[in-house]
């Protein structure tokens, strides 16, 4: 009885997780699928795997519009801003966890207040700002505004990182020969890796998907970025849907990929269990 | 090795003085215990010595070098923390020997020494696993070893067996005393749990608020405190304190008069607080001092009588015994285990030897 009942559970428990996954998942891989099907199958083939997979779509993206140059403008500004975003907020939550400096409780308060605005109010204002720096219609004025989201972000998330570990860890580091910038060199930022990667995560991801910004901050078809070719693509194209999907396969593809190799760190990153005192 | 000297040192955290000028030396190869309760000041002056924290005011001296201004990486101490402060994303044998690594020591250098330490300390089996796989004595030993490869001038000890049970502390305490004996280094000790400081000490340093209230060897401090603080926090059940006044034959104790053989009064006439340990109570049906018995707590070998002595709380410790509550017991002490204490001062007054 008792192991019918418990037999009964696990497959509850199983027919749950396969539900949730198909959910979630499906219209991902039915995306990828669409995209490797011909213009002249798409409508006929509905099977899980296309009849006859072709790479038609991918190529005809980059005759019928500039996705290469937008792939790389958008490669471009995700990386700075994820680096940038990387190295000053690392710097910046490590002093406000572990150094008293004038402005520090400001620094913290003008942190939390920055998340009380949404972004779209600030986007105007920047853009002017942004204008009259003569950076308008740049992919670095495009970065700075991303870095405006992605910073304060950063800078809490680290924070709480830094907070959690054991100052003595320092110190005993200190003691066996480091100076302070060698002991946060060689045992704080080792220990802080999976908070930082999901930083890393999230600024690419902020500004890879980034759709507003660029549509505020970007004219010239030259600096568009990838998010609004797709906008292109679909108002062009609104009936070639392998097309579409193959513009969107190829926004997806880079994030599933890093996804993959870093999903380790993430969840750690996200648990926030780095040390155990 | 080194000796290590403490000049006036003094430290404030803004308007809080926490360290009031402290001077001690402590000789080569001594084994020190700072032993205070917390907020002492006791941390914070084994931190200035290890160099974590800045020095207000004073020198600090280890062996011949003025270390006062040092950075920590440069005065040669080892130091162990009461969380042991492993890094946890290096095994144990990384552990060991990024001290060496950091002083640039050559890799079969660092392999020998991080070998020997582990054989000492018996971590050979663990050498390739990361602090989480420990348990709290294996993480005590580690970080034990850490300072022992160095080779440093100095071992400073913040709490270490704080975060053990008592088992284990036991015998961590034995494991340490055997330590020291083997290496002859100069260790400071610090702790708030007395039989630590006692049991492994060769000397110990008494801190309340950020002042030395004494140094001497744990018999020292135990037969002769300094003072009234001192008194009452060494010594485990605590020390009783009766106020009596000195008579030509003895001891006034309120209406009761108590004879002293051998007895010369420090000054007849003046009111003392008088202090008495709890296992110095002799129980004699001849005796001068009444006991009423409250509370009986039978510990095996030895009963701890909690009770009234002329309307005051006291306690007395004696082979076991069978009594129970609102009995009276007569008690006489021995002159040499009393110890008068000045009312204003809090200071020792000794008995002038009759001769």
């Amino acid at each position: 009885m008792k192991q019918a009942l418990k037999a009964i559970q696990k497959i509850s428990f199983w027919v749950v997780v396969l539900a949730l996954l198909a959910y979630s998942i499906f219209p991902i891989y039915w995306m990828v699928v669409t995209s490797f099907r011909s213009t002249a199958t798409i409508t006929s083939d509905s099977g899980l795997w296309p009849q006859d997979p072709t790479f038609e779509n991918f190529l005809g993206l980059n005759r019928l519009f500039n996705y290469s140059e937008q792939y790389m403008n958008s490669l471009i500004v995700a990386t700075s801003v994820t680096v940038i975003t990387m190295l000053i907020c690392t710097l910046v939550a490590y002093a406000i966890a572990r150094r008293n400096f004038k402005g520090r409780k400001t620094l913290t308060i003008a942190l939390l207040f920055s998340y009380m605005f949404p972004p779209l109010l600030t986007l105007i204002p920047l853009y002017v700002y942004m204008v009259k720096a003569g950076l308008g219609d740049t992919l670095i004025a495009l970065i700075i505004v991303e870095l405006t989201v992605t910073m304060p972000l950063g800078i809490w998330m680290l924070w709480g990182f830094f907070k959690s570990m054991p100052f003595q860890l320092e110190e005993a580091a200190m003691i066996d020969g480091c100076s302070r910038l060698g002991a946060f060199v060689r045992i704080m930022l080792p220990l802080a890796k999976p908070g930082m990667i999901t930083v890393a995560i999230f600024s690419f991801l902020i500004s890879w998907n980034g759709y507003l910004a660029p549509t505020v901050m970007i004219e010239s078809d030259s600096n568009k970025t990838l998010q609004m070719g797709l906008t292109a693509v679909s108002a062009n194209m609104t009936s070639q849907w392998g097309l579409l999907m193959a513009a969107c396969t190829m926004i997806v593809a880079p994030l599933v990929v890093g996804f993959l190799l870093l999903n380790r760190y993430f969840i750690q990153g996200l648990a926030g269990a780095g040390v155990k005192g | 090795m080194a000796k290590i000297q403490l000049n006036q040192v003094q430290k404030n955290y803004g308007s809080v003085q926490v360290v009031k000028g402290i001077s001690l030396t402590v000789e080569d190869g001594e084994f020190v215990a700072f032993l205070g309760p917390s907020g002492c000041g006791k941390s914070t002056t084994l931190r200035m010595i290890a160099g974590l924290e800045e020095v207000g005011t004073g020198s600090i001296f280890i062996g011949n070098r003025d270390v006062t201004r040092m950075e920590p990486k440069d005065r040669n101490v080892g130091m162990v923390f009461q969380n042991y402060a492993l890094y946890p994303h290096k095994t144990v044998k990384e552990n060991l020997g990024f001290g060496l690594r950091m002083r640039g020591v050559p890799k079969d250098e660092i392999e020998k020494r991080v070998m020997e330490a582990a054989t000492m300390l018996s971590l050979g089996e663990l050498l390739n696993r990361k602090p989480k796989q420990l348990s709290g004595g294996q993480m005590q030993r580690v970080a034990l070893g850490r300072t022992l490869v160095r080779d440093a001038d100095a071992f400073l000890l913040d709490e270490p067996l704080s975060n053990l049970d008592a088992k284990l502390r036991a015998q961590m305490r034995i494991e340490l005393s055997q330590l020291h004996r083997k290496l002859r280094k100069t260790m400071i000790y610090v702790t708030h749990d007395q039989v630590e400081a006692m049991t492994m000490a060769d000397r110990v340093v008494i801190m309340h608020g950020g002042v030395v209230q004494q140094v001497g060897t744990p018999l020292e401090i135990f037969d002769k405190p300094a003072n009234l603080f001192v008194a009452s926090f060494v010594g485990s059940p605590e020390m009783n304190f009766i106020d009596v006044t000195a008579t030509q034959s003895g001891l006034q104790m309120g209406p009761v008069a108590v004879p002293l053989d051998d007895w010369n009064p420090p000054e007849v006439g003046k009111v003392y607080r008088l202090g008495v340990r709890p296992e110095h109570f002799i129980v004699d049906p001849t005796g001068s001092i009444e006991f009423v018995v409250d509370v009986v707590e039978q510990l095996g070998t030895s009963t701890l009588l909690i009770g009234t002595i002329n309307g005051s709380r006291a306690q007395l410790q004696t082979p076991r015994l069978e009594a129970g509550y609102g009995d009276r017991l007569r008690l006489r002490v021995e002159t040499r285990n009393l110890h008068f204490f000045d009312k204003q001062t809090g200071q020792r007054v000794d008995l002038v030897a009759r001769g």
